[in-house]
């Protein structure tokens, strides 16, 4: 989660050398108050690399007008006779869902908040609990006295 | 104690710069069904979303109390913590929050009280059995993927569970077929009681069929021109608005 002034750059490499091999990326970031996100990644399939799979998916979410997020996606494909696939995402919490969870007796911050633990939950799942949990708590934290 | 649930005098309220209610009075009381039916863009779901204060309308004048307290100023979840729920014409779609988790900090943030957990899914999986609704749908995302009929049930699931003071329905019949229209009738029928009051909007005449309803409002053009019992629904249904637009 980025704040103004910061610039989270990132990304990921994969190469695909030997043939009937797979790959998944999933990347998700959040940004808010003027923040910066940016992706990158390259998938490399090699011609060896007959019959490979990749998927590559990023997700970007954005609390305000003012956050910016950058996909910058690169493949490299040597080879045919491979499935790859790219999907990008971004969106932005809309006054209306916070209205709708509003109107369910939830706090201006508590409805972000939902917003966002719902946004990472297919991440947060993957971690043993301890973490998600730590992960959460963070989420919180970021979230609290965010709403200017 | 008063039987007054929501007094609305005289209201006024924009969208943007336009003007869209132009002098709302509506009284309801505790254990009374109220309907206000109108034509597109009479101001309908404008009453609905300035009740509860939602910042994109803009109210100008007038005053809401609800059970003896002036709520015009109020923030939305405190109006739904003092117990008005709406149900939404088109409801929003919250990736990654399961339905029971949404409904169990929800409840959490209105009752003050911690749920406990097995009574909560309990309960839960009663009222979704009485909506003829799959138990599958509690872990799924709340409203993702969700049919239309599945997000109006769903609407009429959380007003059970929260258990509100007062309801207002917003057009929650359209689109929906019979079968799913007597549902919704059926969620409204094990709701109401003496000390709560629904308020219906809608187009259809079908879903007060099975209701009693005490009274009907007309509204045209940002004022009630005119309030009956059930027969004004079915001559409206007859002969239209026509008569009631200048």
């Amino acid at each position: 989660m980025q704040e103004v002034g910061q610039n989270l750059d990132n990304g990921f490499k994969v190469i695909h050398n030997s043939p009937n091999t797979s790959s998944v990326i999933n990347a998700k970031s959040i940004s808010k108050n003027g923040g910066k996100c940016t992706y990158r990644s390259l998938v490399r399939i090699n011609e060896n690399a007959k019959s490979s799979k990749s998927s590559v998916s990023c997700e970007s979410l954005m609390l305000d007008d003012i956050s910016v997020s950058d996909t910058i996606p690169t493949s490299d494909i040597k080879t045919d006779d491979i499935e790859f696939s790219h999907e990008a995402k971004i969106g932005k919490i809309s006054d209306k869902t916070i209205f709708y969870l509003m109107s369910r007796g939830l706090s201006e911050e508590d409805a972000k908040a939902m917003i966002v633990r719902g946004f990472a939950y297919p991440i947060s799942k993957e971690l043993p609990v301890e973490y998600a949990v730590e992960m959460n708590n963070l989420i919180n934290m970021e979230l609290e006295g965010a709403i200017g | 104690m008063s039987k007054e649930l929501l007094n609305i005098t005289d209201l006024y309220v924009n969208a943007g710069d336009k003007e869209i209610l132009k002098g709302i009075n509506l009284k309801i009381n505790k254990g009374e069904i109220h309907v206000i039916m109108g034509p597109n863009g009479s101001g309908k779901t404008t009453t609905a979303n300035a009740i509860l204060n939602n910042p994109a309308y803009k109210k100008v004048s007038g005053k809401v109390s609800f059970d003896g307290e002036d709520i015009g100023n109020l923030k939305t979840d405190e109006i739904a913590r003092k117990g008005v729920f709406m149900s939404f014409q088109l409801p929003e779609e919250i990736p990654g929050v399961s339905v029971t988790n949404f409904l169990k900090y929800a409840k959490n943030k209105i009752t003050g009280k911690p749920v406990k957990i097995f009574e909560f899914k309990d309960e839960l999986k009663n009222y979704m059995n009485e909506l003829n609704m799959n138990s599958k749908n509690m872990e799924r995302s709340l409203n993702v993927g969700f049919s239309g009929g599945e997000k109006k049930k769903n609407e009429i699931l959380q007003m059970l569970v929260l258990n509100p003071k007062l309801v207002i329905l917003d057009e929650t019949d359209s689109g929906l077929d019979v079968d799913a229209i007597k549902t919704v009738s059926k969620g409204i029928e094990m709701f109401k009681n003496d000390e709560n009051a629904v308020l219906i909007i809608t187009h259809n005449t079908k879903i007060l069929h099975s209701l009693k309803v005490d009274y009907v409002h007309v509204l045209v053009d940002g004022k009630i021109v005119k309030t009956g019992s059930q027969e004004l629904a079915e001559e409206i249904e007859e002969s239209g608005y026509i008569k009631y637009k200048s």
